[in-house]
């Protein structure tokens, strides 16, 4: 990527994420509540407050998991949605393997097998939906999002079913918890292991996306299907290939939140997750960098929304709304490069699409899944965002 | 009295002008009329036109003598309908719900009465002589059906003049004979058709006159079929069409005739009728012994919308050879790159590559084999826009395995090393550029182009496929690309080449295949005889 122009749509990212906080800013005030007061209390809650900074760390690690994964599958033009869903499958499969594996194996072996059933268990999460969208041309927002809610319900399932604790929680069902000597964190999620596997999984995606063919092959699909195709790229492969990433650190992610933070799963547990690393991989522009800056960010919203209602006494879900919002410019960022493309493509004089003349050829030979793809993903297509590659 | 009639239409579509001060009449009802002419020449337009579909910048359209203005808002028109080339019914509806939609009866409160709706149409389709029943969903019934289900919803309007746009082209040929029964059957009934139609034979079988639209011009007013001979036509629906595409490529085609083209041989004439060519000196003692680099072996594959198949299509091209691919668009020639290129796996026959079948190969393994394609459709399958120059030169060869021994080893590459690859092949091909990692979007055509030659014109091709390779360019480009191709002959490399661009064609062809229909009707050797080309263009082999 050409540093400036990395710069700019870093930069770009900066400022939509500032519009959207200065937009939440104004509502609360319109609503009652200081935004100054708001401002402040973000600060404190994310970064100045006692033990702020290490809440912080602790929301942005597994958020950092699932957007590295994210990008790859971003990047090959596949908006596979589904993070939270391939989330909870990794977190129910390490929970199940470490309850089940006996700890005189030692606890680190039975932590490492159960996270990486977890993370194979993301991947499966995420195949299945993937394996829809290239042989049957599947919408993959769809299937992911749908696999998402399967998950969702197998979550309740697995927290009053099968790994119910006997102990019971008052009106929640919680599983039983993991022994002590499998957990990868203290209850405060963080750490040095957890944070050495998101930078070592970065350093992997990283690497993955610039230094070997199937990066470069990634990009090609994401940019243009069509032209990828006819230059010989396996577009099912490396989209299926695409999904197993995402899926497999998704999983990841969700087995570390389990094994680490939580140490068990309730019924009804709902983090919200996988659309914030979503909008964590488009805020660090689909680059392996960006992400770790803008899962910082997020995980310090989502520390201060613990924090605000206390210091302001805003409703814990304002924050919902500003991350609504925030995703909201977000993508309205993408759309903006997108716009000022076809604004500059009329100004050129072009052809528009959909009004050409008749009998002008078409080209039809198009596989119908890249056609498809060119006009009907949602705003947020990746394709479009960041620098040549 | 005018049956149907235009008067001074002009149609634009942007920069474009579809019809230009467009006259015609037809006088003679309970008939069937013709319109010919190549793609783009305005024939689609012209039916939109008549039927009120789209609006015109200028001019009147006449319906059983009265006149109308031609630039009312896409208002349907009375008394004129039309039948579209692909068909507008909706696929989930039954035949009767289709019939029914925005007609008047049956409907009681607003509300269907179904056996009353059923039976009308019924009653209709069996009037009309269709066998089609009105309970079937649109979307299982074959072409030829929902053509008569489009048909019958025309005539039940009342209307007493039917336009059909180029109602052959989705029908399996042995349907034809049974649409033309038909048609003539209800023009006896006082049914007045025009038809749109590219294959002269059928306009002859069918139509008592023809008219020639080219470019958006009439250049033959509505005939008799009876004073009018097929060459005659031909000349007129492919003359006017080298005339349009007389464009860059033929006046340098037409500079080079009087320069020493040395090896490569390749002349044109400027005159219009007889143009010379050929390859190496020698080439008919080629020894055919030796291996073709390509050989397409009956291969057949199915027409689908918008894209006409192949019926057991074969055609060799040796090393050293550049192979002309003539015909009127949209007559398979799509399907032939596709199932070259392996975009398209074929109903029937195999394709081999330097002897090799590489019928089941994947693309990657094609181009390992030395396929290179220059696509037609620049933007979107030859390059990536918001890629960047480097990454569009060297796509092919990293993504198929190829030209990046050192660079690339077992998955890993090395992206300086890789990007150095890429400009040396930008430099080759002399493409401007400020920096190899700007976007291709920013290059102009020619340019861009060069970035498609540099990456499929290299030493390891074997065949190339060059679809259209000089559409759209100006001087400079067109002899850069015709300049490429002469030297991959000149290496040995076999070239298919598939152009509308007759000069082009001419200039550069050491032989030329005629596609008609999905199948081979003709060669032809230099000299090459423009009158010839166009008589098998249209009508097929010369008998």
């Amino acid at each position: 990527m050409n540093w400036r122009n990395g710069l700019g749509s870093v930069g770009r990212s900066g400022v939509a994420l500032l519009v959207g906080l200065a937009l939440a800013a104004i509502t609360f005030q319109a609503g009652g509540f200081s935004a100054g007061g708001t401002a402040s209390g973000v600060v404190t809650g994310a970064i100045t407050g006692p033990g702020s900074l290490a809440l912080t760390l602790r929301y942005a690690l597994p958020l950092a998991f699932i957007a590295i994964g994210v990008v790859v599958s971003f990047r090959g033009g596949f908006f596979n949605a589904g993070a939270q869903g391939q989330f909870y499958a990794g977190g129910i499969v390490s929970l199940y393997v470490g309850l089940t594996l006996p700890t005189s194996l030692g606890g680190p072996i039975v932590a490492m097998l159960a996270i990486l059933a977890g993370a194979v268990a993301g991947m499966v999460w995420s195949i299945l939906p993937g394996l829809l969208r290239v042989y049957f041309n599947v919408n993959e927002v769809i299937g992911t999002l749908m696999f998402s809610f399967i998950a969702e319900y197998l979550v309740t399932y697995v927290a009053v079913g099968p790994l119910k604790s006997s102990a019971g929680a008052g009106q929640v069902a919680v599983t039983t918890s993991v022994p002590n000597a499998v957990r990868v964190t203290p209850a405060s999620g963080i750490g040095i292991g957890v944070v050495l596997g998101v930078l070592l999984v970065g350093a992997a995606v990283w690497w993955l996306l610039r230094r070997t063919r199937f990066g470069f092959e990634i990009a090609l699909i994401g940019r243009n299907p069509v032209m990828a195709e006819v230059q010989g790229v396996e577009i099912r492969q490396i989209g299926l290939a695409t999904f197993a990433i995402t899926g497999f650190t998704a999983g990841l992610g969700g087995a570390i939140e389990i094994l680490g933070p939580l140490g068990s799963i309730s019924s009804g547990y709902d983090p919200n997750i996988g659309l914030t690393a979503i909008l964590v991989a488009l805020v660090g522009v689909l680059a392996v960098g960006g992400v770790l800056v803008a899962a910082l960010v997020f995980g310090g919203l989502t520390a201060a929304s613990l924090y605000l209602p206390i210091a302001t006494g805003l409703p814990s879900t304002s924050l919902v709304f500003l991350t609504g919002l925030v995703s909201f410019v977000v993508t309205a960022k993408v759309g903006w490069g997108r716009w000022s493309q076809g604004l500059a493509q009329r100004v050129r004089g072009g052809p528009r699409p959909g009004h050409r003349g008749d009998e002008v050829p078409v080209p039809s030979g198009a596989p119908p899944d890249a056609d498809e793809r060119q006009r009907g993903t949602p705003a947020a297509s990746p394709g479009s965002v960041g620098t040549p590659v | 009295m005018i049956v149907l009639g235009c008067n001074d239409v002009r149609v634009d579509f942007g920069t474009t002008v579809a019809l230009d001060g467009v006259s015609l009449s037809w006088e003679e009802a309970g008939a069937i009329h013709a319109v010919a002419g190549q793609n783009g020449a305005g024939k689609t337009t012209l039916c939109r036109v008549l039927a009120g579909l789209i609006r015109a910048e200028r001019g009147e359209v006449i319906i059983e003598g009265t006149a109308y203005p031609a630039t009312a808002q896409g208002r349907r028109r009375e008394g004129v309908e039309l039948v579209h080339q692909t068909f507008a019914l909706p696929p989930q509806f039954t035949v009767a719900e289709a019939l029914q939609l925005f007609r008047p009866g049956t409907a009681r409160g607003g509300l269907f009465q179904r056996g009353r709706m059923e039976r009308r149409w019924a009653d209709q389709l069996e009037e009309l002589g269709f066998t089609v029943s009105p309970k079937v969903l649109i979307r299982d019934l074959a072409p030829e059906q929902q053509q008569a289900v489009e048909i019958t919803r025309a005539l039940s309007s009342g209307s007493r003049v039917i336009v059909l746009d180029e109602p052959t082209a989705v029908l399996p040929p042995e349907a034809i004979a049974g649409l033309f029964d038909r048609l003539r059957a209800l023009a006896a009934q006082g049914i007045t058709f025009l038809v749109v139609m590219h294959k002269l034979r059928q306009v002859r079988e069918l139509a008592g006159t023809v008219a020639v639209l080219a470019g958006g011009k009439v250049v033959l007013p509505p005939t008799a079929m009876g004073t009018i001979d097929d060459d005659e036509i031909a000349r007129l629906i492919m003359g006017a069409s080298s005339e349009q595409v007389v464009t860059g490529a033929s006046a340098v085609a037409m500079g080079l005739a009087d320069a020493p083209e040395g090896l490569t041989g390749a002349t044109a004439s400027g005159n219009a009728t007889s143009v010379e060519s050929g390859g190496l000196p020698g080439r008919d003692q080629r020894d055919t012994s030796e291996a073709a680099v390509l050989r397409v072996q009956d291969v057949s594959v199915s027409s689908v919308e918008g894209r006409r198949g192949l019926r057991s299509f074969s055609v060799e091209v040796f090393p050293g050879e550049i192979v002309g691919i003539a015909g009127v668009e949209g007559n398979g020639q799509q399907a032939l790159v596709d199932v070259v290129v392996g975009l398209l796996a074929p109903r029937e026959g195999r394709v081999v590559l330097g002897g090799a079948d590489a019928s089941g190969l994947r693309i990657a393994a094609r181009r390992r084999l030395g396929l290179r394609y220059i696509p037609a459709d620049r933007q979107s399958r030859a390059v990536s826009l918001s890629s960047s120059l480097w990454v569009n030169a060297m796509a092919a060869p990293v993504s198929s395995g190829y030209g990046v021994s050192g660079v690339v080893r077992r998955g890993f590459l090395s992206e300086r090393r890789l990007r150095k690859r890429g400009e040396e092949r930008l430099q080759r091909w002399q493409v401007r550029y400020a920096a190899s990692d700007q976007a291709m979007r920013e290059l102009s055509g020619g340019n861009l182009q060069r970035v498609v030659l540099a990456r499929e014109v290299d030493d390891d091709a074997r065949v190339i496929v060059a679809e259209q390779p000089t559409q759209g360019l100006d001087l400079g480009g067109t002899e850069l690309v015709w300049e490429a191709l002469r030297r991959a002959r000149r290496q040995g490399v076999g070239v298919l080449l598939v152009s509308s661009d007759l000069d082009e064609l001419f200039a550069l062809s050491d032989r030329i295949v005629v596609i008609l229909d999905g199948e081979r009707v003709e060669e032809l050797r230099p000299p090459y005889d423009r009158t010839m080309l166009g008589h098998a263009m249209v009508v097929g082999a010369a008998s």
